[in-house]
Formats: structure tokens, sequence, C-alpha cells
């Protein structure tokens, strides 16, 4: 299977400070991979390197071969900073990003997602009248609704209850199936150990742990990935 | 998707109650304001026309000079006694009484009472009246007709291009555009910086990028800033226009509007006039979309737009500056400084003191910097846009790579 993302020799410096220091990883068309690493790390800096905002200082990371350029088929970020526009009702707001993505029926296709998650009474909501909760299921909804061949999910299910994780998991897992590549970046090692195919530690800048899940487990002798985080860490800096 | 942006944006303001009670309450306190002062001023001029009519008024009067003609004094009362025609005003039994002394070196003394409306009641013109008529039946016409100001006077001034200066007709359109330019910058300068901070703020910016390029939201942005000032123009110079054109037309009971009926407008202080607005107005979004890069949230933009603010009202700081015929070096500095040049020549052009290089000089620095600090704002928004905690220093807006 052919590559999607590549990393070669990353490097990226914030004034004298080396956030990455020497980074090099593939994603494979079609898998899901996991970014994972502590506050800090520098995976949504590599992310944001992935998608241009960042340029690096050193090495380079490239999507289908190519620096990442915005285009409305390719990528679907749903970023660790999440937000709105606040005073604009929901349906207007989606409607939008949906015709910025080249959506033919933006509304159509919002209604129905809205009423898939349990939204269906929110269109004509503005959005700082809807929960946290909300705005996240609103927010998803906006990073897939174009069908993009990449998602990059950070934190997609980050303070939801069992209920609304597992209806966005599933959303995520049927875009999968769909034969979308994801990054997903997340603190729950149980949704890294389920899901993922790949997976990457950072710290400090640098890969401490890449490979197969399989493989990253065999190298710990058999270590769970909650457990394989803390020893990379250390209890103190986990 | 430049487009969509433009688009996006200007529904959005729309759709704002806000925005209309900005850009209808202008208008209609201008309206407000010239019918008002319309009336009150034809209300107030009756007034004192009713006031100032004497002849139902108890005159009295002492000329000690015999200037006075006999013929003037058939509906007053004469008085021998200064102090009797006194008496009679404090008693009420005169309205008015003058007291005319031999010595014009004294002054001529008027007692009235201090009744209700009397403050409007020309009693001076009367005894003005009086004195002049007196004496102008001994001098030659010509001497008559200096005495009692009946000389007519035709002012031409040459503007410093040496044409004719036809000043209150070459003074609206500039005036007209300088409030304009005036008003857009109070309704839409807070707008203005916030307009590029709001996506840092409300953390969208990461989920646009990935579909648009952080050139065409920004460039999205400035042009429906812009078509949105342009609207404003238009509803605030529609009513003007109206009342110009009704006035020109219709007579209105009670309104004396002839200063706009007999206004003759030259085309070309229009003309340029929009030029200098549009740019100017192109000037100011692109300085106020500056100053929203450089900060994370709206409530740090306050110290950006306060400079920036004063920079351009700066010239009405040295107002009597530009009243002068003469330039002075201040004049010629805010001319040519970019931010405070749209104001100044604005002034100038109205008050005539400008030549035709100096706004072609002036046009041409307004224009040249407005594309040049948009070209910087859109650098400085690619680079900044992620920077959501993070202020751009000067020194990274104008000179990182």
């Amino acid at each position: 299977m052919k590559n999607i993302i590549e990393a070669k020799h990353l490097g990226i410096d914030f004034g004298d400070k080396k956030v990455i220091k020497d980074l090099s990883f593939e994603v494979k068309e079609g898998e899901i991979f996991g970014l994972l690493g502590s506050n800090g790390s520098g995976k949504t800096t590599t992310i944001r390197a992935l998608l241009g905002l960042y340029q690096p200082n050193r090495g380079k990371i490239l999507i289908d071969g190519k620096i990442f350029s915005p285009s409305s088929e390719l990528v679907g970020y749903l970023p660790e900073e999440r937000g709105l526009y606040k005073k604009e009702t929901v349906i207007d707001v989606m409607t939008y990003f949906g015709r910025l993505k080249g959506l033919e029926h933006p509304a159509e296709w919002s209604l129905k997602y809205l009423e898939r998650v349990g939204l269906f009474d929110k269109p004509k909501e503005k959005i700082d009248k809807l929960s946290s909760g909300q705005q996240q299921k609103v927010q998803l909804g906006i990073t897939i609704m174009n069908n993009p061949k990449l998602l990059i999910l950070d934190e997609p299910t980050k303070g939801f209850d069992p209920v609304n994780r597992k209806l966005l998991m599933d959303i995520i897992d049927e875009r999968h199936r769909a034969g979308a590549t994801i990054i997903l970046i997340t603190h729950y090692m149980d949704e890294v150990e389920r899901l993922c195919d790949h997976a990457l530690l950072l710290k400090d800048g640098v890969a401490k742990v890449y490979g197969t899940i399989s493989a990253i487990k065999k190298q710990f002798s058999g270590l769970s990935l909650d457990e394989i985080f803390v020893k990379v860490y250390g209890r103190k800096d986990a | 998707m430049l487009k969509e942006v433009v688009r996006f944006e200007i529904v959005r303001s729309l759709k704002k109650p806000s925005f209309w009670v900005a850009a209808i309450l202008l208008p209609v306190l201008l309206i407000g304001y010239i019918f008002f002062a319309g009336f009150s001023g034809m209300k107030a001029e009756k007034a004192l026309v009713e006031n100032g009519n004497l002849s139902d008024k108890r005159l009295s009067l002492m000329d000690e000079s015999n200037i006075i003609n006999a013929s003037f004094l058939e509906h007053v009362t004469t008085i021998k006694d200064k102090n009797e025609g006194i008496l009679n005003v404090k008693s009420g039994a005169m309205d008015v009484f003058y007291f005319v002394p031999s010595d014009f070196a004294q002054p001529i003394e008027i007692y009235s009472l201090n009744s209700s409306g009397s403050f409007l009641t020309d009693y001076r013109s009367k005894i003005d009246e009086w004195l002049k008529a007196s004496v102008v039946g001994e001098l030659t016409e010509a001497q008559a007709i200096v005495m009692m100001g009946g000389y007519r006077v035709d002012t031409v001034k040459f503007n410093n291009s040496g044409g004719e200066n036809d000043e209150l007709s070459n003074m609206v359109a500039p005036i007209v555009g300088l409030a304009i330019f005036y008003v857009l910058i109070c309704i839409f300068g807070n707008r203005l910086t916030t307009a590029t901070i709001e996506e840092k703020e409300n953390r969208i910016t990461e989920m646009l990028l990935t579909s648009i390029s952080a050139k065409t939201l920004i460039v999205g942005k400035i042009l429906s800033l812009i078509l949105l000032g342009f609207l404003q123009v238009f509803i605030f110079v529609i009513p003007i226009m109206m009342i110009w054109l009704f006035a020109k037309q219709n007579q209105i009971a009670g309104l004396d509007l002839s200063i706009l009926t007999n206004l003759e407008i030259n085309p070309l202080t229009v003309i340029i006039s929009v030029i200098l607005l549009l740019s100017s107005y192109i000037l100011f979004v692109g300085l106020c979309v500056f100053v929203g890069t450089l900060v994370p949230t709206a409530k740090e933009v306050s110290g950006y737009s306060s400079i920036m603010m004063i920079l351009v009202i700066m010239p009405m700081f040295f107002l009597s500056s530009f009243l002068v015929s003469t330039p002075t070096v201040v004049t010629y500095a805010l001319s040519f400084f970019p931010f405070s040049a749209p104001i100044s020549l604005f002034l100038r052009f109205a008050f005539g003191t400008l030549t035709w290089w100096e706004m072609a000089l002036g046009l041409a620095i307004i224009t040249v910097s407005a594309v040049l600090i948009i070209r910087q704002a859109i650098k400085v928004f690619q680079f900044g846009a992620v920077g959501l905690t993070s202020k751009i220093n000067l020194k990274d807006a104008f000179f990182r790579r």
C-alpha cells in the first residue's frame, strides 16, 4: 500500500527551542495511525507542519508525495483547539464549511448528520447556545462532511460520555471502512489498541516508540500501551 | 472559495441588527437635524420678527442731539426728563425708552423691561435706523448708499492652482467625502480590527485552513469589509441625494433650503473626492486588518487601535493649520504621511489649498500604502494564523521571511 504521509528527518524550531528534533515516519493509505505523546511532546506541531501551518526548519513532511496545500477533498482536520463561529447558527456554520469543502448540498448533508448525532432540533440554534459536547459533534461533522481521504482527529472523544463516545467512534470507523486514512491523536490507549494499525509515541520531539501495535507490544514484552506510555515517560512526566 | 468567504462575511454582517442600527441611524439623525434646524430656525426668525416689530410697542424718546427727524417721532412719546423716561419703563407705562445724548462720545441708552421674549426684540436696530435715515437726506446719493450699506460685493478667490475658486460649491464634495470617511472609520474601525481576530480567538483557523489558504481567507474578509463599507456609504449618501433633489424641485413650507438648491457642484470635485474616499477607506481597512493580525484576542487590540486612530485623525488636532490659505510645514507633513493623508487631503481640498500635483502625490501615497499594508497584513496573517495565544511583534511583522 502506498504512503499517504511521509516525514523525513523533520525538524521544527521555535526560536532557540527545538520542538521537533529529528522525526521520520510513514502512514500508509487506509490505515489508522495513532500519534501519541504527553502534552507538549510535539504532536500538534507535527500536524501543523503536515498542514503547512508551520514551515519545517529541517527535513520534510509530505501528504500524497507533496507539500500540503489547502484542498477541498484531501484532508479533514479536527484540531485540539476547538471552536466555531459562536454567534452564528449551527446550520449556517456547517453550510459555510460545506461550501468551502466543495459540497453540492451542504445544508441537506448537515441536517442528516445532525439528526444522526441527536442534534435534529439544533440547526437554527446559535453555536454558543450548545453544550461543549454538542459543539464537538458539530465540529466532527464539519471535519468529515466531504469524505476526506485523510482524517486527522486530535482528541475526538475528549470529554464525551460513553454513549456519545461510542457514537463518534462508530462514525470514525465508518469513514475508515469507506477508505479514509485516519491519524488519531488521543490519550485513550484502549482506543489506540483497539483501532490503530501503527502508532508513534513522541517524547521531546523525537519518536521514542514507532511501529505496528503488535510489534510495539512485543518490543515491550507484552505490556499494554498504557504501561508502555508510563514506562517511556516515567511516572513523573506521564 | 473567495466568493464563499465574501458571501458568508457579508450575509452574517447584514443579519446583525447592530449593522443596520449603525447604518440607518446616522442618515436618520442627519435628516432629522436638517429638518429640526430648518424649522426651529424659521420659528426663531418668526419670533424675532414678531417681537422685533415695534409698531405695537409703546416707545418713548429723549433726543438731546436733535438729530432725529421729526417725521420718525409720530408714534413715539417724547420725554423731556431722562429720569421720567426710565421710571415710565420701570412702572410699565412704556415698553422702551431711548436716550440720545447731545455728545456722541457718550453712549445712546436704551431702557426696556426684561419680559418674556424681550431678548429677541431688536430695539437697537430701531434707533440705528432712525439716526441713519435722519442724516441721510443731507448726503449725496453715493454717500447715502455707502452709509446705509446698500452696496453689493462680489468676491472672486483663486485656488493654489490658479483656477477660480467657488468656495461653497467646491467645498461640498470633499466635506461630504470627509464626513463619510469619518463615519466609516467610526462605525467600522472596531469591526475591521476584530474581523481577523475572530477566527484565532474562536479557534477556527486551523479547521478553515485545511480547506482554504490563509490568503484566500483574509482577502475574502478584506473584500467583504470593503463592500460593506460601500453599502454603508450608499445608505448614507442616498438620503442626502434625495433631500437635495427634493429641495431642488419642491418648496417645503417654512423651510429655507436655498443653500442646498443653489449649489452647483463641480463633477470633477465629486470624482476626485470619490477616488480619495475609496483609496482612503481601503488604506484604513488594510491598516485595521494588519493591526488585527498582530494580536491573538480582541481585548489586546485596543492598544494598537488607539495609536492607529490617533494617526488617522491627527489632522483634526491641527485643524487651524488647514484653515489658513498658505499651507504650513505641518499641513504638508500630514498630507503626505500615509495614515494622516486621507483627512488632510480632504480638508485641504475642501478649503482650496491643494494643488493638483499635491492631490496626485497624496493619492499615490495613499494607494501605494494601501497595497503595501494589505500585502503585509496577508503575510502576517499567514504566519500568525495559528498563533492562538501570542502577540506578533512589529519586527516579526515586517521583517520575518
